[in-house]
């Protein structure tokens, strides 16, 4: 074969590239989807073999090929034949025995470069053979979408690795044979088996045997699953069908591990107090801090009797502290007292530096409250006052405010003094 | 820091799964943690045990006194109450699972896929709406609704855990195991859960019709 034919092949296959894609993902294509020419190319590089009579499907030695080169298993894939590849070594050792014996050299040469080759496809075939049980094993479903499919797929593969098994055992068996008899003659290729067949043998053998241990606890446990959704099933019907039952009433020898499941109460631990570590300290101020504030017990204080004053006027009054607006309070009872005429709580705000130390819209509403709620004791006398609310205008489309801006206030009657009883003493 | 929470999570009698409680298993399979849990627990008159070779691991009576035998009995007397809504809901899960379903530690439960099986099933939907125990379910409420119910309470009793919150996907725990324990110990002990002895629902109803179509008219 020249370098013509192969370069023309793989230049067609490159052309046409998605079409290769395409066959081996898909299997067979139909004619109407392929471009054109594609099918004339690829048909002259045999890469493409009739499905019927409208359709294609790819070479399976090339789809093999991508295959392994992508590492795409499909589910149920065989393992690459090696008791063939063994056979033909066997075979291509007796037509070298039989060209020695004819001293057909030529023909000799062109055996021992066969075998040289078998030994190789033999290596390579196993090496992919064992890559592959291995990839399979590791994956959890290995192209397969159900648990009922992954179990077949398992013991699919427990069969061909014992196919395996015993083809690693003829391969030692005939390997050693042909090497033993390519050393006796002085053939090159007996350095070969030995390197690559004889030598590789032992790992083999472990690998497969790792893969079936794998393989077997694969298939033990998916019957335990079996086992386990079918107990399931089973007592759902069960509890559905004897809806009396209410439990095992009896006693047993062994139960199951869960069963013996102890639970203990809920751990409480206690901060101590003296603890001086930094997160105990934290987590006492942070207790401290959410507990209820603490009672406090006021002691009655004993009373004291009042003590009075005399005042200019010759009243007696309570010494005590009295707020700003309690002190402009009794001046504006003062000056309405001796008023003629009503007295603008407002205006007269004015005057007075107690009043005025209020904003004039809480000065306005304190005075009148307060006014309004009479009698008032002033000068010795109890007047009670008319007050008079000023409204502020009504706002815009209405006939009535709700609020007021002054008041005017005048006495409206003089009330006779009360008896005020006191048990004070002058000082 | 592992390791406490390990301990702790087994006094309070939760089973510790690389699923539901990762950190707290590997801390109790790390040689060194595993060897702390089993003395404390000895300790304290209990001991380190495990479902299985990979499976949860638990706080169980090391022996059983007069409390624990009655303990234990007792929870055999109400294994119905026990199992009842779980295995149901389980048994209704698996029966909705499109794909091949296992039903086994680790394994992924969306939300909008059961949803979806039960939209392609009847029977599964009509499961699903005759179902009991749910708690808080009304009766006009949607079959997303009541799934949504379902998957809740079984990650409220430690057999699923929410990984995903926006798509509602669970993870089912180590816990199952605990359960299939269970069924299996029911189905050694109850000659009535053998295979035999549970009549397939459909086979009666088939023979049921059977019998119908072979009775004369008129009787």
């Amino acid at each position: 074969m020249t370098a013509g034919p192969i370069k023309d092949a793989l230049q067609a296959l490159s052309r046409h590239a998605d079409v290769v894609e395409q066959a081996v993902m898909g299997g067979a294509i139909g004619q109407e989807s392929l471009p054109k020419g594609a099918v004339q190319a690829l048909r002259q590089a045999s890469a493409l073999r009739a499905a019927g009579e409208e359709h294609w499907r790819l070479h399976p030695r090339l789809r093999e090929y991508l295959q392994d080169h992508l590492q795409m298993f499909p589910q149920f894939q065989s393992l690459t034949d090696i008791s063939s590849k063994l056979a033909l070594l066997q075979h291509l050792l007796t037509d070298a025995q039989t060209a020695v014996a004819e001293r057909d050299y030529e023909s000799l040469e062109f055996q021992l470069a066969s075998m040289e080759t078998a030994v190789y496809d033999i290596a390579d075939a196993t090496d992919r053979n064992l890559t592959f049980l291995a990839g399979m094993v590791s994956t959890k479903y290995g192209n397969v979408r159900t648990f009922a499919a992954k179990m077949a797929q398992n013991r699919w593969y427990l069969r061909q690795s014992g196919i395996l098994g015993d083809d690693l055992n003829r391969l030692g068996r005939i390997s050693s044979y042909v090497e033993k008899e390519a050393e006796e003659r002085g053939w090159p290729v007996s350095r070969q088996i030995r390197r690559v067949l004889l030598s590789r043998a032992q790992v083999w053998q472990h690998g497969l045997s790792d893969i079936q241990t794998q393989i077997r606890q694969e298939i033990f446990r998916t019957r335990q699953i079996e086992a386990d959704l079918r107990n399931l099933a089973r007592a759902d019907q069960f509890l559905a069908q004897h809806p009396a039952w209410r439990g095992l009433d009896r006693d047993f020898d062994a139960v199951p591990a869960a069963v013996l499941r102890a639970v203990l109460p809920k751990i409480r631990p206690h901060v101590e107090p003296t603890d001086g570590e930094r997160s105990v300290r934290e987590e006492m101020q942070a207790i401290v801090a959410s507990l209820p504030p603490k009672r406090v017990h006021i002691q009655a204080e004993p009373v004291q009797p009042l003590k009075v004053v005399r005042t200019g006027h010759g009243d007696y009054e309570e010494a005590e502290a009295l707020s700003p607006a309690s002190l402009a309070l009794r001046e504006l009872k003062d000056f309405i007292a001796t008023a003629d005429d009503k007295v603008s709580v407002l205006e007269w705000r004015d005057s007075s530096l107690s009043a005025k130390s209020l904003p004039a819209g809480n000065w306005v509403f304190f005075a009148t409250t307060a006014l309004e709620a009479g009698p008032h004791r002033v000068k010795g006398s109890e007047l009670d006052f008319e007050v008079e609310i000023v409204p502020n205008p009504p706002g815009p489309g209405r006939r009535f405010s709700r609020t007021f801006r002054d008041a005017r206030v005048s006495v409206l009657r003089s009330v006779a003094p009360r008896r005020v009883e006191s048990t004070a003493k002058l000082p | 820091m592992r390791i406490e929470s390990a301990l702790k999570q087994l006094a309070a009698g939760e089973f510790v799964c690389s699923v539901r409680f990762p950190d707290e298993f590997d801390a109790l399979r790390s040689p060194e943690g595993h060897q702390k849990a089993k003395e404390w627990l000895e300790a304290i008159g209990y001991r380190l045990a495990q479902l299985g070779e990979d499976g949860a691991f638990f706080m169980a009576y090391d022996y059983l006194d007069v409390e624990g035998k009655g303990r234990v009995r007792e929870e055999l007397r109400g294994l119905r109450d026990r199992l009842q809504p779980v295995v149901s809901f389980l048994e209704t899960l698996r029966q909705a699972q499109s794909r091949g379903v296992q039903l086994q530690p680790g394994d992924e439960i969306v939300h909008s896929e059961v949803m979806e099986a039960v939209r392609l099933s009847a029977l599964v939907g009509r499961r699903l709406s005759e179902m009991k125990d749910v708690h808080g379910s009304r009766a006009n409420e949607s079959a997303s609704d009541r799934l949504g119910r379902i998957l809740d309470l079984l990650e409220q009793e430690g057999y699923l855990t929410l990984t995903n919150v926006n798509f509602k996907t669970y993870r089912i725990t180590g816990k199952i195991t605990y359960l299939y324990q269970l069924l299996a110990f029911m189905a050694e002990h109850l000659p009535e859960m053998a295979e035999s002895s549970v009549v397939d629902q459909m086979e009666e109803r088939q023979t049921t019709i059977d019998d119908a179509a072979t009775q004369p008219e008129g009787k």
